[in-house]
């Protein structure tokens, strides 16, 4: 040990400390699998409460841009969980098999970080066409006009849908951020690189 | 032995050698108790998945202190937001909280909770700095560990050194 004091005051502070089970250390460090399989299943059950309530609306309104609308968001909603399966689906550790850990964690990170930045154009765009129709269709159906809100309430809906996307859009370009950190560490540890 | 039973057990050795510094350096960096429990764990387990890819590029010291730092300063800066004061550079330390109050002038445990109390103070860089130097790595192991330039370092320990005199110059002085 050092003579400094402040060097030997700062040692003696914590001497001895536990260490965790290997068991623990290894799960922890599947933490990101784990949280990628939740998210995934999130989704997937989101999209199949979708296509149920736009599978019901598809045989209970009469108005023909709803009818072609809620095909249009069944539609999406077969697309987008096929492409989060292909883009961005979880793939355990153990799949690795003899590629080395960091390699495996690399190129999982890289696929999550393209995914989430792409997320415009394979989950969010599809819905698109469908729910604009939905919505104008809300203006042709009469009964819908006489008992629904105002028209200006309807456009503000309309712009609020944007936000949210735009806000959703936004999350993911910040997950792909800090998925791009975890990865340059890992370049600097190996003094690797795309 | 296979690749993952030599990750487990270089990852056993060096958690037990490097433990209490791991505790040390989660104090430096979380503050909160509970966090502190997390970031500690988080550090475990970022040892473990490194050392799949250690082979032996620097020594194993240094890349356990270098694996450490890596999370300790990704979850000091997550942190950032819910910080009220504001980080300084070591410059901007004149010395060490703390030092006119007769319970904190004496004693290892006060002088480290004082030294504590400035790490906490401290922006990245510096924090990396100074809790390197205080766990007494020679300034090539700090460079090494923080990706500094060798100036850098040695104008970090430079200052470093002065901030810790501080409080013998000023007994000196008062004698």
């Amino acid at each position: 040990m050092s003579h400094d004091p402040a060097k030997q005051a700062w040692q003696a502070s914590v001497e001895i400390a536990g260490t965790p089970q290997l068991e623990e250390v290894q799960k922890d460090a599947d933490k990101f699998f784990r949280a990628i399989r939740r998210r995934n299943m999130i989704e997937y059950v989101a999209c199949a409460v979708v296509i149920v309530a736009f599978t019901i609306h598809l045989f209970t309104l009469t108005n023909i841009f709803h009818r072609i609308g809620s095909v249009l968001v069944i539609m999406a909603a077969l697309y987008a969980p096929w492409q989060l399966h292909r883009r961005a689906s979880a793939v355990r550790p153990e799949a690795a098999q003899a590629m080395p850990t960091h390699l495996h964690l690399r190129c999982q990170l890289v696929r999550q970080r393209d995914a989430l930045n792409g997320i415009l154009w394979w989950y969010v765009l599809p819905f698109f066409p469908g729910l604009v129709l939905f919505f104008l269709g809300q203006g042709y159906d009469q009964e819908i006009n006489a008992a629904g809100p105002p028209i200006w309430m309807r456009w503000l809906i309309f712009a609020g849908m944007f936000a949210v996307v735009g806000f959703i859009v936004w999350l993911n370009k910040m997950g792909a951020q800090k998925l791009q950190k975890r990865i340059d560490d890992i370049d600097a540890l190996t003094g690797g690189s795309e | 032995m296979n690749g993952k039973s030599a990750q487990d057990a270089r990852y056993l050795a060096a958690s037990r050698a490097h433990a209490a510094m791991i505790e040390r350096l989660a104090r430096g960096y979380e503050a909160d108790p509970e966090l502190r429990r997390d970031l500690v764990q988080e550090i475990h387990a970022a040892l473990w998945r490194s050392f799949a890819i250690y082979e032996g590029q620097c020594s194993e010291k240094s890349w356990v202190h270098r694996i450490a730092h890596n999370v300790g300063v990704t979850h000091m800066m997550s942190g950032m937001r819910r910080r009220k004061m504001p980080l300084v550079g070591l410059e901007q330390i004149e010395e060490l909280p703390g030092g006119d109050d007769p319970e904190h002038s004496t004693g290892q445990r006060s002088l480290s909770d004082r030294l504590l109390a400035t790490i906490h103070r401290l922006a990245p860089a510096d924090r990396q700095v100074m809790l390197l130097y205080l766990e007494d790595l020679t300034a090539a192991e700090i460079g090494e560990v923080t990706g500094l330039s060798a100036s850098a370092v040695a104008v970090r320990i430079h200052r470093l050194k002065a901030l810790l005199a501080e409080p013998y110059r000023a007994q000196e002085k008062r004698a």
